[in-house]
C-alpha cells in the first residue's frame, strides 16, 4: 500500500518508524564508514581518555586537579594559581602549558586557564592524537556524516513535504501535527548522523576502560591510577578528598555530582605555599 | 630469548595494572572471573589480549580428580580460549569436588597410579575440547596426600610425559609442600625438569598452626612472596635453558601497587641473577 495514502494519524507512525530505521541506518553506516577496531588501550595516556569520554574540557580539568594535587599549581577557591616555591616541571605537555600559562597569567579561574593559548594549543595535539588513532572522527568521516546526516534529512522532509502537499490537494488542513515533525525529525535524524564525539573504535575503547575498571577505585591508589580512574569515570568516582579539590575547582560541572562548600584544600599548597589547608591556600599566587 | 615477568590480572587490582602496564610483560586472567562476568568484560580483556600477552587460569576444573570433568565447564572455558585468543591456559593438578560436593579448595590428589591414569585421562578429554593442552600447575598441602606411593617430582613428570601438558610450577607451593614435608626444596626444585616447564608462578602464603604443634605453611596467596621462592627462582632460571615467563599472584589483602611492581622487579633481578650464573645474560630482560 502507498503510504502516501494512509491516513493521518497512520502516515504518522510511518513517519515515525521512517525516521527510527534512517536513524539506525545512519549508525549502520558510521559502522561501516569509520574505524571500528580499537587501538591498543590508551591507559598510560588519562589525557587522551578523558578527552575521549568528555572532550577538552574534561582532559584540561584532569590536567590541573593533577598539577594541584602535586603542588605545581595552588587551588584558590574555583581558582587556580601558580605555587610561590618553584617545583619541578611536569613532563606531559598538558600540564607544562597549564603550569606556563599560570605563572604568565597569575591567579584566575579554572576554565579561564584551560582557555589559554597554550593550553588550547596542547589540548590541539591531544584531539590530534586521538583522530590519528581513529578514536574520535576524521575531518574526512565528518564530511561523511554531514553528508549522509543532510541527505537523509532531506529525504525525510521530502517525505513529510509531500504528504502535506497531498492532504491539502485533498482539502485537508489538519496537518498541524505532521508541519512540525517535519522540521523536528528530519533535524533529529542529522543531530543523530552528525553529533557523536567518538567512532565506534572510540565507543569500544571506553567502553573497554570502564568494563575492566569497573570494581576499581581510588583506596589506596598511586597517582596514575587516580588519573587513569578519573579519566574514565570522571572526579565523582574519587574518594571524598580528591572530590573536595574537584568540586572547588569545577563546581559548574554537573557531572561532577553534589555540591561540596568545604575549604580542603587537599595537598594542592601544602609543599608549595608553606600554609596549611584550613585557610582556604590564601598564601598561594602571585 | 626474552624472560617474561608479569601479574595476575585481578579486578580490584586494574587501575593499578593499566596504569603501570608497561612495567608488566605478561597477564593472568582467572577464567571463572570471566565466565560469570559480562560480555563487555569478555570484549576487553580480548582488546587487551591483543596488547598483551595474556593466560587464562582455571580453578574449578579439577584436573586430578578420580571423576570425568565436567563438560559445562569445559566447554564454557573453549568458549572463553576462542574469544580471548591467550597464549595458553592452565589449570591446577588438584580435585576441587567430590560427587556433587564442592570442597572449596584446591586439594591434592593422592599421588599414585590410579590417579595418575585419571590425570592423564582428564588433561587429555580437556585439550581435546578446549582444543589447546592445558599448562597444569603444582597445588600445595599442609600434609602429603594419604595414599600416595610416588613423590611429587614423579608425579609431576609422568603426568607431563602421559599427557604432554607442561607445568605451571608454582615455586611457593613447591617451597610449602617442601616445608610442610621437613623437607628441602631446592633439592624438590633439583627434581623437576625445566624442559617440562612453561610457566612460573611466585605467590606468598603464612604460617598455621597444627595439631601436631608443628606450624605449617598455608598457600593463600594474601601475603608477600618470601625471599626463599625467589632464591628457589634463581635457582631454576640457573637450570633453564628456554624464556621463563613468571606471573605473580595475589589475591587478596592487596597492597599499593608499588608493592606488588617491586615483587614483579626482584623477580626480574632473581632470573637475571640465574641466568648470570648460566654465562647467558642476554636473558635478561630489563
Amino acid at each position: 500500500m502507498n503510504p502516501f495514502d494512509y491516513t493521518g494519524p497512520e502516515f504518522l507512525l510511518f513517519y515515525g518508524a521512517l525516521t527510527a530505521t534512517v536513524i539506525l541506518l545512519t549508525r549502520g553506516l558510521r559502522l561501516l564508514t569509520e574505524p571500528r577496531r580499537p587501538p591498543p588501550l590508551p591507559a598510560d595516556d588519562p589525557y587522551t581518555i578523558a578527552y575521549l569520554r568528555g572532550g577538552r574540557s574534561e582532559a584540561a580539568s584532569l590536567a590541573m586537579i593533577v598539577c594541584v594535587e602535586r603542588g605545581q599549581l595552588c587551588a584558590v577557591g574555583a581558582e587556580v594559581a601558580p605555587p610561590i616555591a618553584p617545583l619541578p616541571q611536569p613532563t606531559h605537555p598538558l600540564e607544562r602549558a597549564l603550569c606556563a600559562a599560570a605563572s604568565a597569567g597569575g591567579q584566575m579561574k579554572s576554565t579561564d586557564l584551560a582557555k589559554r593559548r597554550e593550553v588550547t594549543a596542547s589540548l590541539d595535539a591531544i584531539a590530534a592524537h586521538a583522530q590519528r588513532t581513529g578514536l574520535v572522527p576524521s575531518f574526512d568521516h565528518i564530511l561523511t556524516r554531514v553528508a549522509l546526516g543532510t541527505g537523509f534529512a532531506v529525504m525525510l522532509y521530502m517525505v513529510a513535504a509531500h504528504k502535506l502537499d497531498l492532504a491539502a490537494a485533498r482539502g485537508r488542513h489538519n496537518t498541524g501535527i505532521l508541519e512540525v515533525l517535519a522540521v523536528l525529525l528530519p533535524a533529529l535524524s542529522f543531530v543523530f548522523a552528525v553529533v557523536r564525539r567518538r567512532t565506534p573504535a572510540g565507543d569500544r575503547t571506553l567502553r573497554d576502560l570502564r568494563s575492566l575498571l569497573a570494581d576499581s577505585n581510588d583506596e589506596g591508589a598511586d597517582e596514575a591510577q587516580r588519573a587513569l580512574l578519573t579519566a574514565v569515570f570522571g572526579v565523582t568516582m574519587l574518594s571524598a578528598t580528591h572530590h573536595a579539590l574537584s568540586m572547588k575547582l569545577f563546581p559548574e560541572t554537573s557531572s561532577y555530582g553534589n555540591s561540596n562548600s568545604g575549604s580542603s584544600c587537599a595537598s594542592s599548597c601544602g609543599s608549595s605555599c608553606g600554609s596549611g589547608c584550613g585557610g582556604g591556600c590564601g598564601g598561594c599566587g602571585g | 630469548m626474552v624472560d617474561r615477568i608479569g601479574l595476575g590480572w585481578r579486578a580490584p587490582l586494574a587501575a593499578g595494572i593499566l596504569s603501570h602496564l608497561d612495567e608488566i610483560d605478561v597477564l593472568e586472567v582467572i577464567a571463572e572471573q570471566v565466565i560469570h562476568g559480562s560480555v563487555n568484560r569478555t570484549r576487553a580483556l580480548t582488546t587487551l589480549a591483543r596488547d598483551k600477552p595474556l593466560y587464562l587460569h582455571g580453578t574449578t576444573l579439577g584436573l586430578a580428580s578420580a571423576s570425568p570433568l565436567d563438560d559445562r565447564r569445559l566447554d564454557r572455558m573453549a568458549r572463553l580460549v576462542e574469544a580471548i585468543h591467550p597464549e595458553g591456559w592452565s589449570e591446577h593438578l588438584a580435585f576441587v569436588r567430590a560427587g556433587d560436593i564442592e570442597i572449596g579448595h584446591l586439594a591434592g590428589p593422592p599421588r599414585n597410579e590410579a590417579t595418575l591414569e585419571a590425570t592423564i585421562e582428564n588433561i587429555e578429554h580437556a585439550a581435546h575440547v578446549v582444543g589447546r593442552t592445558p599448562f597444569v600447575e603444582n597445588v600445595a598441602s599442609l600434609l602429603d596426600p594419604p595414599g600416595s606411593t610416588l613423590d611429587e617430582p614423579t608425579w609431576l613428570r609422568r603426568v607431563g610425559q602421559g599427557s604432554g601438558a607442561k607445568l605451571v610450577l608454582d615455586l611457593h607451593n613447591l617451597y610449602a609442600n617442601a616445608k610442610n614435608a621437613e623437607g628441602d626444596a631446592h633439592a624438590l626444585l633439583a627434581q623437576i625438569d625445566p624442559a617440562h616447564v612453561g610457566l612460573i608462578h611466585l605467590a606468598g602464603g603464612r604460617l598455621i598452626p597444627a595439631p601436631d604443634r608443628r606450624p605449617r605453611i598455608l598457600d593463600d596467596h594474601l601475603h608477600p612472596i618470601p625471599g626463599e621462592v625467589f632464591e628457589l627462582l634463581e635457582a631454576f632460571a640457573e637450570r633453564s635453558r628456554a624464556p621463563l615467563t613468571v606471573i605473580v599472584e595475589r589475591d587478596g589483602n592487596y597492597p599499593p601497587i608499588a608493592e606488588l611492581l617491586e615483587e614483579l622487579r626482584r623477580a626480574r633481578t632473581a632470573v637475571a641473577r640465574g641466568r648470570a650464573k648460566r654465562g647467558d645474560l642476554q636473558g635478561a630482560r630489563w
